[in-house]
């Protein structure tokens, strides 16, 4: 390795190392080296059940590897918790959960306020910052029960914006969600981008649009792609034969072929 | 008809020191109830609160067979349900922690071995068995001014507990991966919320009996969730039901002499599900 690769390994915000992991001795993931450099935008792509959100979680710190090691600004995941946001799934949260969209996005604050006792101010002005930028400043206090689908998501990432993080995790942030819903939604992604590296998990290829930087593809084997190289045989080899690459990155900017 | 009862039950509040006793007992235990109602129902824990409920007999039974045999007083038979209701929390939340898919059979399994450790020890207890009707099925109007102070007490404790820690305790109901990731001891949480729930089963105990327990502690809560839109306007509606429901059951039963905790319980019943129906045909 050389001394540059090393230093761009040492910036890296996500790194892999031989990683490895598997529930009850059979493995899902073997031998993941990938990097992550700090401001990407990934997409974690591959078919259900091939280990998008098992990577997440590793990155997470919620599963620990079975063998080599992941690391998340040069730290074990638990030590650099305070920097992570995570977006998990809407749909597996309580639908009569009786809280405003002001609490949810507070819960985002849990990592930084005094445990007892109640809120400070400078927690209160920060959830309301964070859904300002989501666009939903205007919501604050409605049930987040009542809002939609493409609302409540918005609320989960401003509870993770509300931690100030430097990377943002997201877990399938567009399941359910309308195909404009979803424009808007990626647009919001895009201008996070501009100050948070971002990883989002998808079960589908439709999102790899122009925002998305690379492309992390979950198989049998875990590779690093930056999305211009995308190729059917990529995708077929992926998802298998029957898959068609339908191409949509027809605005061919700069960023696509850096690589 | 009304007019009648309710003229016999003013008369008695008036008039005896237990109906007083029952109406306060009621009021006081509301308070816990609707507070940590809330949490049983957005957690989804009323399986584990029912199962911590009637292994409180265990801690009854056995105290009462010390009082009546080997005439031991160091704790009452209330306070005897405080410490099984505790070691079954504890229990059942180790279970469930760490034995995830076969949690309903052990939390089955711990309900009934509580219930048969109290029926075991209130047979060896020689007396009426009257005592074991009180226990299951409540006895409001035996409730002294010892137990009123308990009830008291563990409802300040109850406050005081959520006060501290609410934002933790929601967090780890609404979404406890996420309170986890935000650095939250939830194995330390969920203990903690099932030991409320523990304390706060006694209180009900006393008043409609450990059968009856989990109604009490979820449908006034699952009602106040059909309307509530934050947490703690929920635990406020929850408590007003609950105070209401045990004040009008002991009202309703008082002339016709009928137990208090059942007619507390269907009218609990009856306005849910009047509540859920009118909610949902709108």
């Amino acid at each position: 390795m050389t001394t540059a690769t090393a230093q761009a390994k040492d910036q890296a915000t996500i790194a892999c190392h031989d990683l490895a992991f598997g529930y009850d001795s059979k493995p899902l993931l073997q031998k993941v080296n990938i990097a992550i450099p700090q401001g990407d935008f990934v997409c974690v792509v591959g078919p259900n059940g091939s280990g998008k959100t098992t990577l997440l979680k590793l990155a997470l710190g919620l599963l620990q590897p079975t063998s080599g090691r992941i690391e998340i600004f040069g730290k074990a995941p638990r030590h650099a918790r305070g920097r992570i946001g995570y977006v998990p799934q809407h749909p597996r949260l309580d639908p009569l959960f009786p809280v405003s969209a002001l609490d949810v996005t507070l819960m985002g604050r849990l990592g930084r306020a005094p445990s007892l006792l109640s809120w400070r101010n400078r927690d209160q002005e920060r959830a309301r910052q964070a859904l300002d930028e989501v666009g939903l400043g205007d919501r604050m206090d409605h049930h987040f029960a009542a809002l939609s689908g493409g609302q409540k998501q918005r609320v989960l990432i401003a509870r993770a914006l509300a931690g100030d993080p430097e990377l943002l995790l997201l877990d399938e942030p567009t399941a359910g969600l309308d195909a404009h819903v979803e424009e808007g939604f990626y647009r919001l992604l895009e201008e996070l981008n501009k100050r948070l590296t971002i990883v989002l998990v998808s079960h589908d290829l439709g999102f790899v649009s122009g925002f998305v930087k690379s492309v992390v593809c979950v198989g049998h084997d875990v590779m690093v792609h930056p999305t211009s190289e995308i190729t059917g045989e990529i995708i077929a080899d992926l998802y298998g034969s029957d898959m068609r690459l339908v191409r949509h990155d027809h605005r061919c900017s700069e960023e696509g072929h850096q690589c | 008809m009304l007019a009648f009862l309710g003229t016999a039950f003013f008369d008695a509040v008036r008039s005896h020191h237990f109906m007083q006793y029952a109406l306060l007992a009621g009021a006081l235990a509301s308070v816990s109830c609707g507070v940590v109602g809330s949490f049983v129902v957005i957690r989804r824990i009323s399986y584990i609160a029912g199962g911590i409920a009637h292994t409180t007999l265990a801690g009854l039974g056995v105290v009462h067979y010390l009082q009546v045999v080997h005439g031991f007083t160091a704790i009452s038979p209330m306070g005897g349900a405080v410490i099984a209701a505790l070691l079954a929390a504890a229990i059942i939340g180790w279970v469930s922690l760490h034995l995830k898919q076969r949690e309903d059979t052990v939390i089955g399994a711990v309900w009934a071995m509580g219930m048969a450790i109290g029926v075991v020890f209130i047979s060896l207890t020689p007396g009426y068995t009257t005592d074991l009707m009180s226990y299951l099925f409540g006895n409001i109007l035996m409730v002294s001014s010892t137990d009123l102070w308990l009830i008291a007490g563990l409802d300040v404790l109850v406050l005081v507990v959520v006060a501290l820690f609410h934002k933790q305790l929601l967090a780890v109901c609404f979404d406890s991966e996420f309170a986890a990731l935000q650095g939250v001891h939830i194995n330390r949480f969920y203990f903690l919320l099932l030991g409320l729930t523990a304390l706060t089963v006694v209180l009900l105990v006393s008043v409609v009996g450990i059968i009856l327990v989990i109604a009490l502690l979820t449908l006034p809560a699952a009602m106040a969730n059909l309307f509530a839109r934050r947490l703690w306007q929920m635990m406020a509606i929850a408590t007003l039901v609950c105070a209401a429901l045990t004040t009008s059951g002991l009202a309703l039963s008082y002339a016709p002499d009928l137990p208090a905790g059942a007619v507390t319980i269907l009218l609990t019943g009856s306005a849910f599900f009047a509540t859920a129906l009118v909610k949902r045909r709108r």
